[in-house]
């Protein structure tokens, strides 16, 4: 029991380690040769765990090898289009003008009822609203929509303003995020000020974040017990 | 590109790792079956005394070896050889025919463990 618990253990770790070796897009949108990968990944791992009489290394070395080759492959993929189509496809038009290329849906073997799923992501439940559709070489639909039915925004009323990185977390749990002080170009003594305003220490803060203008919100730990 | 280096080095690693164990697997076998076929000279000599003394050599070779080579084959194969090894002894002290089918089953099972690890083409596909 114990070995399977140790293997477990082991290939839980192998296995965050791959999938964080392939890189953060393989979390969210799979290309179809990453969906393989994460297929077989899973297969293999469990082998290894059940069967005790197998060797660790033939749960290793297949996903090594196959996240490594993947790894590989990508970075062969952004060096050449050609492979990069090759191995991931090309996206393709479905809705062009507003008028639906039934060859290509045909093609894809995209039903009505898969486009107007999509469309519905969107929160479009009208066709007509639609000018442009492409689905994506990891199969997802992204669609625009035609002027008339796009959201105005604030450059449509030519309400110009300037565009701000968004508000980062100086302070987490009492812990101080040093990467996010030097994001805004703040330091220390900023921190150390704030806090002293406040008559709080950092290891009481439950929560700061702070943009680049140094507004900041800072809300103290709450007395749990 | 870290990831990239990371990911050719671990190819790397594994392509040298497998080469050198096939390596290692082959030179020990020649080792134990040299020893084995000893055993049985030995055994055919009615020389005892030298036979149990290989023989124990036998087994301690095996069981340092066993330990090297769990890491890369199915221990189902490996039990076989190690139950052939723990009759050796009593089979000989007996004057048993049956030794020396125990030492060809030993040699034939260290033999697979070889043939099993070559990526002939008939094992790849």
């Amino acid at each position: 029991m114990l070995i399977v618990f140790f293997r477990a253990i082991i290939l839980y770790a192998l296995v965050i380690f791959s999938i964080r070796l392939m890189g953060k897009r393989q979390i969210g949108e799979l290309q179809p040769s990453e969906l393989v990968i994460t297929i077989l990944l899973s297969n293999i791992a469990t082998l290894p765990i059940e069967d005790t009489t197998i060797p660790m290394a033939t749960g290793i070395i297949p996903m090594l090898t196959l996240v490594s080759l993947d790894v590989i492959m990508s970075a062969l993929t952004l060096r050449s289009r050609k492979l990069r189509q090759m191995v991931s496809g090309s996206p393709k038009v479905i809705i062009s003008n507003g008028v639906i290329d039934q060859k290509q849906m045909k093609k894809l073997r995209y039903s009505v009822d898969d486009l107007m799923e999509s469309l519905h992501d969107y929160n479009i439940f009208d066709i007509n609203e639609v000018q442009y559709a492409i689905v994506e070489t990891t199969g997802k639909i992204s669609v625009m929509q035609k002027n008339d039915y796009s959201p105005i925004t604030p450059s449509d009323i030519e309400l110009y303003s300037e565009s701000k990185n968004p508000p980062q977390i100086l302070i987490d749990d009492g812990v101080i995020m040093h990467g996010a002080i030097d994001f805004l170009g703040l330091d220390m003594k900023f921190i150390n000020e704030t806090l002293s305003k406040n008559k709080v220490d950092a290891s009481d803060v439950f929560l700061m974040s702070c943009d680049e203008d140094k507004n900041y919100k800072l809300i103290k730990k709450e007395d749990l017990n | 590109m870290k990831r990239l280096i990371l990911c050719v080095t671990i190819l790397v690693i594994i392509i040298t790792g497998s080469v050198l164990s096939l390596f290692l697997i082959n030179n020990k076998n020649q080792q134990l079956i040299k020893t084995i076929d000893s055993i049985t000279e030995f055994a055919e000599d009615r020389k005892t005394d030298q036979a149990l003394e290989k023989i124990d050599e036998f087994s301690r070779s095996w069981k340092k070896y066993y330990i090297c080579v769990s890491f890369l084959v199915e221990s189902s194969c490996l039990e076989d050889i190690s139950a052939s090894c723990s009759k050796l002894k009593a089979l000989l002290l007996k004057d048993s025919e049956e030794l020396y089918s125990e030492c060809e089953t030993i040699k034939y099972g260290i033999t697979l463990i070889y043939n099993n690890e070559f990526p002939y083409l008939h094992s790849i596909f």
